[in-house]
Formats: structure tokens, sequence, C-alpha cells
């Protein structure tokens, strides 16, 4: 029993292995529906979780995974790419985000994310700033940024 | 070390350890909401016998602590408001908020969020002015694109005091993928004039909430929002004329819990509020609320209904306990990311007839954030 119990964990690492291979194998070919989180290159976080990333977009932590603190951008309220951003990783509307956003600033529990004009004006930011994090449509990022996830649509 | 110290400290540790990250912070915030309602009464007896001074009968109180009232009249004043908030952020851990709401209701805006804050890792110091957190709505009542109905159910939404002027202390961090925010708050208010005891009173009153202490505690995990909230204080009622002075204590207990199953969405809330009277025949006084609410999500559109309770128990066979319940049916339509109209009925059913009487309602809003 116990033999088997261990053949069979085995056989699930190769899975993994097999899988974590094609996931790398697939890593540059993102589609361009994606949606990259970035950071600063000197940003000692090399990857973050959704739930990490919507931990800081919800307020509910102002660091990143390491202890550093995060300054936080976003897009315009009404911004199609911020919809596809809350809706892949909150699984909320633009409403539901901004009813949200609405309760914790007019109660001063945490200011919102400092929105940018477009994602152009945030990867600019976040080049440039160490301390960092937004979210650009995930085509032609060049090596000035990190992408620490990568959500799909 | 007294809290200015206290406060002193605060702001030299924070402002040592965020000056790499302030030159991309916006250091001026400005936002702001507003509510357009309009309502009336629909039916109702014009007889009641209750003794409201400033109600034609039939009326309806939908904002006991402004004394919003609607009668047979359409009428935009009663809850209509703005509120500019503006934020100076000296560094990313420090700094101070002023908020001011004008509403029709009242002529003169009022200032009702005044305050200094300062971050220490996941917590928040804050001292000034500030509302308090009684229920799940209290503090953001006046933000209407944040909430599905017209207002937040009176029934238990209806307080003497709505702010106070002290300190508190709030955590917020996650656990895991479950979202946790506390806090523990302290201060007082003194109200001339309470406009809810304007309602019924035909005299002026000044309200005084002292030794006002408070926590609250709210956890959040995907589909579903749990709060509890505790807060205990003194209270004196003044009334002018006669020069006489009422003391009673308070505390007020509540529990909401929410689930948003995306398309479902339920909101709950029960709180009890207990008062025991200093002076004559020693007398126990207490209300239980309750609400509940079932909304179905349909693209940008959202109804609702919500039914809520107001049940006083007396010690004393001399206090004419009031109880009613209301029926709301209530339909919200995004127009765009912050701003929504709504409608909402009303049934309110007077079950013991010192209240308004039976009486249904109609409102109309028009809700911006910007």
């Amino acid at each position: 029993m116990r033999q088997f119990e261990l053949r069979n964990r085995t056989r699930r690492t190769r899975t993994a292995r097999a899988l974590l291979l094609a996931a790398v194998l697939s890593a540059p070919t993102f589609s361009h529906a994606d949606i990259a989180v970035i950071v600063n290159t000197a940003n000692p976080v090399k990857q973050m979780s959704s739930q990490q990333v919507s931990d800081l977009y919800l307020g509910r932590t102002r660091n990143f995974p390491g202890g550093e603190y995060a300054l936080v951008f976003d897009l315009p309220r009404d911004d199609t790419l911020r919809e596809k951003f809350f809706s892949s990783l909150a699984g909320m509307s633009p409403q539901q985000v901004n009813a949200y956003w609405s309760r914790l600033m007019f109660t001063g529990q945490v200011l919102p994310p400092q929105p940018m004009p477009n994602d152009r004006a945030v990867l600019d930011i976040v080049r440039r700033n160490p301390g960092a994090v937004g979210y650009v449509k995930n085509d032609g990022l060049d090596t000035s940024v990190r992408a620490v996830l990568v959500l799909k649509e | 070390m007294n809290i200015n110290s206290l406060f002193a400290a605060g702001v030299l540790l924070t402002s040592l350890t965020s000056s790499v990250l302030a030159q991309d912070v916006e250091n001026f915030k400005v936002s702001g909401f507003a509510s357009l309602i309009g309502g009336k009464v629909l039916s109702g007896a014009a007889d009641a016998t209750a003794g409201y001074a400033h109600c034609t009968h039939p009326c309806y109180v939908a904002d006991w602590s402004n004394g919003g009232l609607y009668d047979r009249k359409f009428s935009l004043k009663p809850e209509s408001r703005i509120g500019i908030q503006g934020t100076y952020v000296f560094n990313p851990t420090l700094s101070a908020t002023a908020q001011i709401t004008s509403r029709a209701v009242d002529s003169d805006p009022r200032l009702e969020w005044a305050y200094l804050s300062t971050k220490f890792g996941n917590w928040d110091l804050q001292l000034g002015r500030k509302r308090i957190p009684l229920y799940f709505y209290s503090d953001f009542q006046d933000v209407g694109v944040a909430y599905p109905w017209v207002s937040p159910p009176p029934d238990l939404y209806g307080w003497e005091v709505t702010n106070y002027n002290g300190a508190s202390l709030r955590y917020r961090s996650s656990i895991d993928d479950m979202g946790v925010s506390g806090s523990i708050f302290t201060g007082s208010e003194h109200i001339k004039d309470s406009a809810l005891y304007r309602i019924y009173e035909a005299t002026p009153v000044d309200i005084q909430w002292t030794k006002l202490m408070g926590a609250d505690l709210e956890l959040a995990k995907q589909w579903w929002t749990l709060r509890f909230a505790y807060v205990q204080n003194d209270m004196r009622e003044s009334y002018r004329e006669t020069n006489e002075h009422f003391d009673q204590k308070m505390k007020t207990y509540s529990m909401a819990f929410n689930a948003d199953f995306g398309d479902w969405v339920y909101l709950a809330e029960i709180g009890e509020n207990a008062r025991k009277y200093v002076y004559g025949t020693d007398t126990h006084y207490k209300v239980l609320s309750l609400m509940g609410s079932v909304g179905y999500r349909y693209g940008r559109w959202m109804p609702m209904l919500t039914v809520s309770r107001f049940h006083e128990h007396a010690a004393s066979a001399d206090y004419e306990v009031d109880r009613w319940n209301t029926y709301a049916l209530s339909l919200r339509y995004d127009l765009a990311a912050s701003r929504a109209i709504k409608i909402q009925l009303n049934k309110t059913q007077d079950t013991t007839g010192h209240f308004t009487g039976n009486t249904s309602s109609v409102r109309v809003s028009y809700d911006v954030q910007f």
C-alpha cells in the first residue's frame, strides 16, 4: 500500500514537471489580450499570485510579498482594460469595484490606487519608480519592467 | 505619553521610512459624491395619532439623523446631498482628510470628517472627527452609489448621533484569502438642536454622547462578508426650554452578513440598542432592529426586496413602545461605473399604531461619485 502511494506520488510529480515545462516553453507566446502586472526591475519580487495582486488592488495590504511598501497604480474608472483586469482578478464589475472603493475612500480606511491616464503612463512610472506596481496590455513588453503575473481575459 | 506626542512620534517615524517613494505620490486628492433624491408619501392615514411635531401626516421618516421627512407633496429636500472630500498626502504614510457635506434639509454645510491619519505597517491611527461605524452602512450612508437602495433601511439607520471627535486605530490585512479589517475607537459628540429630536419634539433638544468606546471587526472572503460591532456611550438629553437634563447609558451590538454570488445578492443585519435611564425610576429600554434583503444582478440592473423591522421593548409600562415593519422593493440601474439611478417603493406597517400609521411611499434617486 505504501509503495503504491509512493508510486502514485512519483507519477504526480512527473506530471507536474511536464506541466511546468510546458508552461515555461509557452511563456513567451502570451496572446495579445493578456494583461501583465508589472513592477520595476529593481524590485526583488520575481512573481506574484493573483491573490497577492488582488490584496494590493483591493487595499487589503500595502506591501509587496517581501515587505516593501507598494505604490499601486490603476487606470481611469471607465477604462476597458481596467474592466478586464478586475473581472479577471476578482470577478468584479467596474460598478462593484467602484462601490467597494467608494466605501473605503469615504470612510477613511484606505485611499484607492492612483489612476494614471493610460497604460503607457503606467509603464513609464513603473520603469521609473522602484516601488511601483501597475498593469498593462501584455503586448510588446520589453525588459525595462518585470511582469510578475499575467492574467488571461 | 499623551496622544499628541504619540502622533508626533508617528509623523517622524513615517516620514523617515517612506521618503524613497514620495516623488510619485499625488499630494492632493479631491473626490466627492452626490445624491439627488425625490419622493413622496403615496398613502396613509392623515389622522395618525403619533405625537410627531414636525410630521404632516401621513409622513415617512427616511433620514432620522438629519430629520429627512416626506409627506404627500413630492419633495427633493429630505435626502438630497453633496459631499466633497479632500485628502492631502504628506507622504505614503501620513495624510490629512476633510469631508464636507451639504444637505438640502439643512442650511449649513457640515464637516462630517476631518482627521489626520498615520500608518504603521497594517495599522492606521486617526485623530480628529469621524463617523461612528455603528452598523454596516453607518459610516458611508451618505455615499448612495455604494449601496443598492435609495437609502439603507432607516429602521436600523436612525440615530441621534452619527459622528464623534476622538481617535481610532484600525488594522487591515489579509489572512490567506480572507480580508480582515478591525478597529477600536473612542471619543465624544455634542449636537445642538438635534434634527432627530426635532421630528417629534416641539422645542429644541441638545444631545451629548460621551465616554464613547467601540470596536468593529469585518471578515471578507470570496462570496461572503461578516461584520460585528459594539459601541457603548453615555448620553445626555438637554431640553433647552425647561433646562432639564436626562442621562442614560447605551450599549449597541450589531452583526451583518452579506453574501454575493455574482447574480444573487443577500444582505442581512441585526442590531440591538439597549438604554438604561439613570433618572427617576430606573428604566430599561431596548430596541431590536433587523433587515434582510435579496437582490438579483441582471447586467446593469439590480432589483431587490428588503424586509426590515424596528421593535422596541420597555421595562416600564409608562413607556409607549413603537414597533413597525417595512417592506421595500428597489431597483438600481448603473448608468456608468460610478453613476446610478434608483427607484424604491416602501410600505410601512405600524403594528403598535403609535408611529406614523400604515404608509406607503415612493422615492427616486440619481447617485454619482466623482
